[in-house]
């Protein structure tokens, strides 16, 4: 299901988002879905790549948010490189998807650390 | 896969590519004159079968939108072929389970489109019709029966009009109908002596299916339109529809169905809260 209040990453874009920053620090600044899709089974050591109608959607609400960029393939690109098919959709990491990466796992960190009862405790803090 | 299996497949995707002529589209080669890289016949046929797929579900998108999914799914299921640690049946099975992932989106997940409104009313409707045609229905329930079914129809052709929007021209005088047969039917249907308390839910359950579906025809009537009484018709709609299908259980357990037999009830039940949910899931469509 999609996000409470459209505010924060669902647990799909957070995956793929560090499937992102793994690829583009490993070297691969730029990457299509699949091969977004294949890095983020092997950081899972699943055997299937995200579907596709999951993959996409997550990656279009990424761009939609900024944090992604994708550009299309051109004809001399993929002829340049002696590869045929259709052309690809290059995505890249943006400043602000990076920034959003770092949230969410800072957010992950403290769910985990915080203890059962201090989540259901208001916080007063500012008040 | 085996050799007749592979030839099934082969010969399925030619004739549907030949009748839609995209075979080279869906190889991404345009007019490069076929394949460059060595590809099985049944590797041609899953690339063509999933871009059947795809286009099929995304029935009534934006054309640039869809435009953009249909190649970049394409582009992916071509890379899934070609890589070398996948199997034919890898990319067969993920494009299946894309299939399945994109109808529960486009069907009752965040994506809703009109067109499981349009399939839920032409249920209805052609119920409805049914109905007017069986035995033992008086003329008059049977003449509102007709007119609730050509109205339920109605709606649904608005919904199959324009796949992301129900159109007003036919939504309306649809609605009209269909509130006017559903609500004159709560008030004749009699109570049969064997279904006792259910007979009064049917009736209260119907009408306020009548009422919500008034409730929405009026809100489109009026100058100023607000989207918050086509919320409440519809909220209507769907509590009375839940009400219809407890009614319908508890009719069942009571061993009295008003249908032919239990299963005709609880298949209505069923209706009623597959219809009910489907409805729910339908707060961001929108009416062109």
């Amino acid at each position: 299901m999609r996000r409470k209040g459209d505010t924060e990453l669902v647990t799909n874009e957070v995956k793929l988002l560090l499937a992102a920053i793994s690829m583009t620090t490993s070297g691969d600044s730029e990457f299509h879905g699949y091969s977004l899709a294949k890095e983020l089974a092997r950081l899972e050591g699943a055997q299937t790549p995200m579907s596709q109608s999951t993959l996409y959607r997550a990656l279009r609400r990424l761009e939609e948010r900024g944090a992604l960029h994708s550009r299309w393939e051109s004809i001399e690109e993929s002829q340049a490189e002696g590869r045929d098919g259709p052309p690809r959709r290059y995505y890249t990491v943006t400043a602000p998807g990076v920034a959003a990466a770092r949230d969410a796992v800072a957010k992950s960190e403290q769910a985990k650390l915080a203890s059962p009862w201090q989540t259901w405790v208001p916080s007063f803090e500012g008040q | 896969m085996r050799n007749q299996q592979r030839v099934a497949l082969f010969y399925g995707s030619l004739i549907v590519s030949s009748l839609m002529g995209d075979y080279d589209s869906q190889r991404g080669r345009g007019d490069s004159g076929g394949p460059q890289w060595p590809v099985h016949r049944s590797e041609t046929a899953v690339l063509s079968w999933g871009g059947y797929l795809d286009r099929a579900l995304t029935w009534g998108l934006e054309p640039l939108e869809r435009d953009e999914i249909l190649h970049e799914r394409a582009a992916d299921r071509f890379e899934h072929l070609a890589d070398p640690d996948s199997s034919i049946s890898s990319v067969l099975a993920r494009s299946i389970w894309s299939a399945v992932g994109d109808i529960w989106f486009r069907f009752v997940g965040v994506e809703t489109s009109a067109l499981p409104l349009a399939i839920v009313f032409a249920v209805v409707g052609i119920g409805a019709l049914a109905d007017a045609f069986s035995r033992g229905i008086t003329p008059i329930l049977a003449g509102l029966n007709i007119v609730t079914g050509i109205g339920y129809l109605a709606m649904a052709a608005a919904g199959l009009r324009q796949p992301r929007k129900l159109q007003r021209t036919w939504l309306l005088p649809g609605l009209v109908l269909a509130s006017i047969g559903t609500m004159a039917g709560a008030i004749t249907l009699p109570p049969t002596p064997e279904a006792g308390l259910f007979g009064w839910v049917a009736k209260i359950a119907l009408a306020g299916v009548g009422t919500g579906l008034a409730v929405v025809a009026v809100t489109l009537i009026r100058p100023h339109f607000e989207r918050v009484w086509i919320i409440r018709g519809g909220v209507i709609i769907w509590g009375s529809a839940l009400f219809m299908a407890v009614g319908e259980v508890g009719w069942t357990i009571a061993d009295a169905p008003i249908y032919s037999s239990r299963w005709s009830s609880l298949m209505v039940a069923f209706a009623c809260v597959v219809g009910a949910t489907v409805i729910a899931r339908l707060r961001n469509i929108e009416v062109a």
